[in-house]
């Protein structure tokens, strides 16, 4: 009889708690979780709205002043960018653009690829051999498609006919140094806008030699080796902005951009 | 007699209906947190139509580093130049510049000298070497030099040759 009325009493015991069981495992433990997901949402929500509304409160909106110089700065951009047919064209304008600087360099090499060291200059050409495994390095270090910093700047509309390219290019010289060293400073200041990358100078007596490697951005309309992947973002070593910086809460001032500039050297023997 | 059986047939009743009730409960209170998301997920969205900062922000960001990348070819061959024409100037004998590396960044550049040392021993090589890598550390734009700490090598003049790794602003 006792045996019995245990039996039925530990039956109904576990019939409760399996009944418990099941309202938890099966509702309350998924609602009390997605309530859990929808309090860290909330909590998030209300903290971006307070940190909008405070940054709103801080924030100069753009007037019609600031817009026109946006929008001038843009077309700026995009002109300062040399516009070619094929990656040939472009080869040709940065040799012009080289040539222009050449004042007191008898040797100067325009090297399109890494081991392109001819026509045959005397002592350039071999001290260009013993370092070619340099040089190599450096050209593959200036490939678009291991790193290119400028991406955040060319968001390039895709209906647009020309394709963003950028290829390395070497020079390799030999002259006294100060014209060596006035060759380099104008080395930009051209139409194809060459951005140095690396440079190597040995001195040799009175003289200098040296090669670099430099790389150049451009528009090209037909097909080509060296378009940028827009869509490649490593992130390492490309052009960041902090986006919380409070320059950006105030209009655009042309004094605080870096500025555009383009300097003599001092003269030799000149204070630094 | 019957009111017993009565009380044992309730008590599942009101058992179920309690649990009942906490999940009614805890529902209750999803539906009006999930209410509570909805209305601050419209209000972000409506600030951002509103008040464009995100926008403009952007704009703005693009412009900075639209002026850093018109400025940067001159500014980086100028910086190349003027470093190798002042570390030119600063190597005088003993010291005498054999080679110099520069690697340009978009803020900064890195730089190794090999520099020959001429000195009767060792010693005196590593004094005017600190001396040499003093007058490099005073040139304005160089905020790191330092001499490689492996052994200089003896160059066929008898001169000890040593490496100058530093860094220096992209001014």
């Amino acid at each position: 009889m006792m045996t019995g009325k245990l039996a039925r009493f530990l039956l109904r015991f576990l019939a409760i708690l399996a009944v418990l069981a099941a309202f938890a495992v099966l509702d309350w433990y998924p609602t009390v979780k997605e309530l859990g997901r929808l309090r860290r949402e909330r909590s998030d929500l209300e903290f971006r709205i307070r940190d909008y509304s405070a940054m709103a409160g801080k924030f100069e909106f753009p007037d019609e002043q600031e817009n026109s110089l946006l929008a001038s700065d843009r077309g700026e951009l995009l002109r300062a960018l040399p516009r070619v047919e094929d990656d040939d064209a472009w080869l040709r304008l940065a040799h012009s653009d080289l040539q222009g600087w050449t004042k007191g360099i008898a040797n100067l090499m325009v090297l399109g690829e890494a081991d392109a060291f001819g026509p045959e200059r005397p002592g350039l050409t071999r001290w260009l051999r013993h370092q070619a495994q340099e040089i190599q390095q450096r050209f593959q270090a200036a490939d678009p498609w291991r790193r290119y910093p400028w991406q955040a700047v060319f968001p390039i509309d895709p209906e647009d006919k020309g394709h963003l390219a950028s290829r390395p290019l070497g020079v390799a010289l030999d002259a006294p140094l100060p014209e060596l060293l006035d060759f380099v400073n104008h080395f930009s200041w051209g139409d194809a806008r060459l951005e140095i990358v690396f440079l190597r100078l040995e001195p040799v007596g009175r003289s200098a030699r040296a090669w670099l490697v430099c790389r150049g951005s451009y528009q090209v309309s037909g097909p080509s080796p060296w378009l940028v992947k827009m869509d490649k973002g490593e992130g390492d070593g490309e052009l960041i902005i902090d986006p919380d910086s409070p320059l950006l809460l105030q209009k655009v001032d042309p004094l605080l951009a870096p500025r555009i500039e383009k300097k003599e050297l001092p003269p030799a023997g000149s204070p630094w | 007699m019957n009111s017993p059986v009565r009380k044992r047939r309730r008590w599942p009743f009101f058992f179920l209906l309690a649990l009942a009730l906490v999940s009614l409960l805890l529902h209750a209170a999803k539906l009006r947190r999930q209410g509570d998301v909805q209305g601050l997920c419209d209000q972000e969205a409506m600030l951002a139509v509103t008040q464009p900062v995100e926008k403009s922000k952007a704009q703005r960001a693009r412009f900075y580093m639209s002026r850093f990348y018109l400025g940067y070819p001159a500014s980086a061959s100028y910086a190349a130049a003027d470093l190798v024409r002042r570390i030119a100037e600063i190597s005088q004998p003993p010291v005498r510049l054999l080679a110099i590396q520069i690697d340009l960044g978009l803020h900064d550049l890195g730089f190794e000298l090999t520099i020959e040392v001429a000195a009767a021993g060792p010693k005196a090589a590593r004094r005017k070497l600190a001396f040499f890598l003093e007058r490099l550390r005073d040139l304005s734009g160089v905020f790191q030099a330092k001499s490689s700490p492996a052994s200089p090598s003896v160059d066929v003049s008898g001169g000890r040759v040593f490496v100058i790794n530093g860094r220096a602003e992209l001014s």
